[in-house]
């Protein structure tokens, strides 16, 4: 599941308690995702998932929560 | 290798462990670069040139080759480490940085390393931008090897990637009036710079690399080449292996190595640990090191 994966590179990746992590927990506003998270989850997404994040898609509302980021990549490979 | 006489253009000495640091000004009055030169206490197997990167990226790596310098030294080697003028503690502004004032700060580096040490052979490492830089000296020094770390190997990505950076960090600081890629683009012409973090990038050095690529710079001649890349895998970007590719092709002795950590370059956050870039600079020093000892593998004979 989406979710999951973009849940476990957070948490492993960027040394964050994955047990607060619900889909909806806000990320950006928490601290979660610095911007240097913030390159590195994009640069995860897009080898992960094979897509290629647009320069439009780089938005808070994209990558506020888990849900969000998930929608994004759903929105891309729909 | 002459023996170091001191100089009063150069006060600030040090010698420390076998290696002898000598820090000032050279060049042009008009344009002066600060230069740091690091010899070895004995014999000196050859020269290297070391050219930093620009922007965010000279902060970042500033450290990684002050090791490297000193390393190199203790193995050897006479080094010189320079601000180009427009950066760091050189004359100059950075809006009048080209590609041009870039090649003759390089110059300029490489004369008064061999003027101050009498080495006759050199070498050049560089660093994201400025590997294209060493690159383009490089290829002017008929078989000097070259050390690249993370080489921006096409101009037009690095400035995407600047950009890219920005628009990342918008979304972080929930920048309100939020510019695109394009506006921002458009904003570097009209303006004649963009901010990047707090680093500017000036349309005059955009222009002035535009249409270069690495390759192209470094031109068919011979030389060994060492090609680091750095990322969380050991799988190369594309744009590098069609770089390593085409050198291989063309009968350079390239070597590849990998140093796993995710550097971030337009970045400095939490997400970095400190043991991660203390690891990656013990790892890249060490290899470049290394590898530029086998290529110059007795005083005064090069393999």
């Amino acid at each position: 599941m989406i979710e999951n994966a973009i849940r476990q590179f957070i948490t492993e990746e960027l040394n964050t308690d994955g047990s607060i992590l619900s889909d909806d927990y806000p990320l950006l506003e928490r601290n979660v995702l610095d911007s240097l998270g913030l390159f590195q989850l994009v640069g995860y997404l897009e080898s992960e998932f094979g897509v290629e994040v647009q320069d439009e898609e780089l938005i808070p509302q994209h990558f506020g929560t888990i849900r969000d980021i998930a929608q994004l990549l759903r929105s891309k490979s729909a | 290798m002459k023996d170091l006489q001191p100089d009063d253009r150069f006060p600030a000495t040090r010698e420390e462990d076998g290696v002898r640091i000598e820090i000032g000004f050279v060049g042009e009055p008009s344009g002066r670069l600060l230069s740091c030169v690091s010899t070895p206490s004995g014999d000196t197997r050859a020269g290297v040139v070391m050219c930093p990167p620009l922007h965010a990226d000279f902060a970042k790596n500033y450290r990684n080759e002050v090791l490297l310098g000193w390393a190199l030294s203790q193995a050897g080697f006479a080094v010189i480490r320079f601000h180009y003028r427009g950066q760091g503690h050189s004359d100059g502004d950075a809006e009048d940085i080209t590609l041009d004032s870039l090649r003759a700060d390089v110059r300029t580096a490489v004369e008064h390393l061999v003027a101050r040490t009498g080495v006759s052979r050199i070498a050049f490492f560089g660093c994201r931008l400025g590997a294209f830089i060493a690159s383009t000296a490089a290829a002017l020094y008929e078989g000097a090897p070259l050390a690249l770390w993370e080489p921006v190997v096409d101009p037009s990505s690095y400035l995407r990637e600047a950009l890219r950076a920005r628009l990342i960090g918008d979304i972080k600081d929930d920048v309100a009036q939020r510019e695109s890629a394009q506006e921002l683009a458009l904003g570097l012409k009209r303006s004649g710079h963009v901010d990047i973090h707090g680093y500017p990038i000036h349309n005059k050095l955009i222009e002035s690399l535009q249409g270069r690529t690495l390759a192209e710079e470094l031109g068919d001649g011979w030389r060994p080449v060492m090609f680091l890349h750095m990322g969380r895998g050991e799988k190369m970007r594309a744009e590098h292996r069609t770089v390593t590719d085409g050198l291989t092709a063309a009968g350079l002795p390239v070597d590849v190595h990998h140093v796993s950590a995710d550097v971030g370059w337009w970045f400095r956050g939490a997400a970095q640990a400190r043991e991660q870039v203390d690891q990656l600079a013990a790892e890249a020093v060490a290899t470049t090191t290394n590898w530029m000892g086998t290529k110059y593998t007795e005083i005064g004979a090069s393999r």
